[in-house]
Formats: C-alpha cells, structure tokens, sequence
C-alpha cells in the first residue's frame, strides 16, 4: 500500500524572523542574567526584540554584538548571534537548542557588580540596516568580534539561522 | 476548577505579542470579580511583563506555564514555540470566575535562566509568587450571601 502524508501550513519569512529574533534576544539575556548582570538593565535588550525582527526580516542584520563594559574598565566583547540567511524552504522546520545554549552559559565567568553592556548591531555587506528609533551610528571604536566559542545555534527556521557564540573564552 | 489556555509564541507572536495577549486574559478573568482591584491587577502584571515575555521567548513555558489561582479557579496558560506553535490553536477563552471571588495569585515557573531575576522582581509584588502552585483551586466563595450567588449559572438553570 502506498501511503501519503502532505503538509499544509502558511508561513512566510517574518515568522522566521520572528522565531530567531525571539530566541536570540531569549539566549543574550539569560545568559547576561547568568554572568551577573543586573535584572533592571535587562529590559533593554528585552526591548529591542521587535527591531531586531525587523532587520532580520529585510534580510539586513549580520551579527548582533554584546559588549562589555565593568566600572572604570575597558568595553570588552562578550558574546554575538550571527545571522545566517539560507535558501527559502517552508518545510524546514522551526527549533532551537536554547537549552544547550544555557548548559553552556552557566560556565561562563561572572562580572563585576555594575557591568554594563551595550548592544551593536553590524549590517550584512552590501546592505544597510533600516533606521530605527532609539539606534544611532557608533562613534567609538569598538572590541574585536573575530573568532568565538561557538556555544551552540540560537534557532533555525525556513530561510535562516543564527549561531551564539562567546567571546569571552 | 482546572482551566488551560494557550498562547502560541514565536514564530507565531513575538515576546509583546504574547505578554499582551496574556494580560488581556488575566485582566479579563480577574474582571469577573466585583471585588478584585483591577488597576493593582494591572500595575503588577506591567512589572513582571518583561519577565513574561522571556519566559516566554526562551520557552519556559511550553509545558510549564503561568498558573493563575484564585477562588475557586486554577487556570494554566501555557505558550508553545517552535512548531509547536504553528500547529496549536490559540486558546483565550475567558474561564469563568465568581463575582465574589476576592484574592488572586499568579504563579511563574522555576526556570534556570531566569529563576534570580523572577525572585528579584517578584518581591515588588503582592499577588505574584515564584513558588510552587498548588495543584487545585482554593474552594470558592462561600454560598450564602447575596453576593455570592453564581447569577451565570442561576441564568442558565432558568433558561434550560
């Protein structure tokens, strides 16, 4: 006997942007919530989820950037989340390994009390970052991003991924 | 009375999308009291909301979720990600609660990420707890006065 089985579900790009903005922004402040930041100056990047779905919709973010900056030192790179924008395929399915991500976050070191962080956003080449309120140009030079434990993939869903990593290790 | 209700999270609704819909359905169940305080209700539920919406994003609450307790009702809200999400059915229909319920208690989930702030945050509120929710729901109102009759249910009996 031959069998069938067909699928019949309606997404389109934004619920991928949605599903990895989500985890993202989930993966960052936990793990930021880990190391010892304060739960007050979470609600930032908390904030920035809706945004951030935005760029990722237009195909535009790259890599979100953590920095991190302990009173009276110097800003520091913490941790990232690449974008990776794949051909589209609506039966790929959406999932995350936040899970693995937190396994791996609870060995990292914890700050000194009054860390603050920043969060930078770098666009793909050849694109530019739609303007948002609240976002600026960075008139600073900021710490290098090269390289970084891969600690494991925020989420993937039809057309795109993004993978965390520590810059800390 | 155990009560469940669903809020499909990402890539169905992103973390404000959710915590609305989730206010929404408190606020409205708790509405159903003469004596409950909705605009406490409110300001407590506007202080852990970011809190709800990375339980959440980070999909705490897939099979664990939110409880609410009052009397005589134990409503579970959970909110599933991934595909989990796409294939359910959003589900926010209004449990029903007594006119005279008169307390509340909503319980968040222990979690790993999120357990230091949840208890940092939730001291600020009276009606929000990070301990375990019970099993059932607290007995409802006693019967007996006026204020306690359940007119919903006396509307139906007469109608049928």
């Amino acid at each position: 006997m031959t069998s069938t089985f067909t699928t019949s579900r309606t997404i389109t790009f934004t619920n991928t942007a949605t599903h990895l903005a989500g985890a993202a922004v989930s993966a960052l402040a936990e793990t930021l919530l880990t190391i010892g930041i304060s739960v007050d100056k979470i609600s930032a990047l908390y904030g920035h989820e809706k945004v951030i779905a935005s760029w990722i919709e237009e195909q535009s973010l790259h890599r979100l950037e953590i920095t991190l900056t302990p009173p009276a030192g110097k800003e520091l790179a913490g941790y990232s989340v690449e974008l990776d924008y794949t051909a589209w395929d609506p039966e790929q399915q959406f999932r995350d390994q936040l899970a693995r991500i937190r396994r791996q976050s609870a060995k990292e070191p914890s700050v000194a009390i009054g860390t603050n962080f920043s969060v930078v956003v770098k666009p793909r080449p050849g694109r530019t970052l739609s303007s948002q309120p609240g976002w600026r140009s960075v008139d600073r030079v900021l710490p290098s991003f090269a390289g970084g434990y891969r600690h494991g993939t925020v989420g993937t869903g039809p057309g795109g991924s993004a993978v965390f990593r520590s810059h800390r290790i | 009375m155990r009560s469940t209700r669903t809020v499909p999270g990402r890539p169905v609704n992103g973390g404000a999308g959710t915590v609305q819909k989730i206010r929404d359905l408190i606020i409205e169940t708790l509405d159903q009291s003469d004596t409950i305080d909705l605009q406490q209700a409110g300001r407590e539920l506007d202080h852990i909301a970011e809190l709800i919406g990375l339980l959440a994003l980070g999909g705490h609450l897939r099979e664990n979720g939110l409880v609410l307790v009052s009397d005589g009702l134990h409503l579970t809200i959970l909110v599933p990600v991934g595909e989990a999400a796409l294939s359910t059915s959003e589900d926010v229909r209004l449990p029903r609660l007594a006119q005279a319920a008169a307390s509340w208690l909503l319980y968040l989930p222990a979690t790993d990420g999120l357990a230091a702030a949840i208890a940092e945050t939730v001291e600020a509120c009276v009606h929000i707890s990070n301990e375990s929710p019970p099993n059932e729901a607290p007995d409802g109102p006693r019967q007996g006065s006026a204020s306690n009759i359940d007119l919903t249910r006396l509307a139906n009996v007469r109608a049928s």
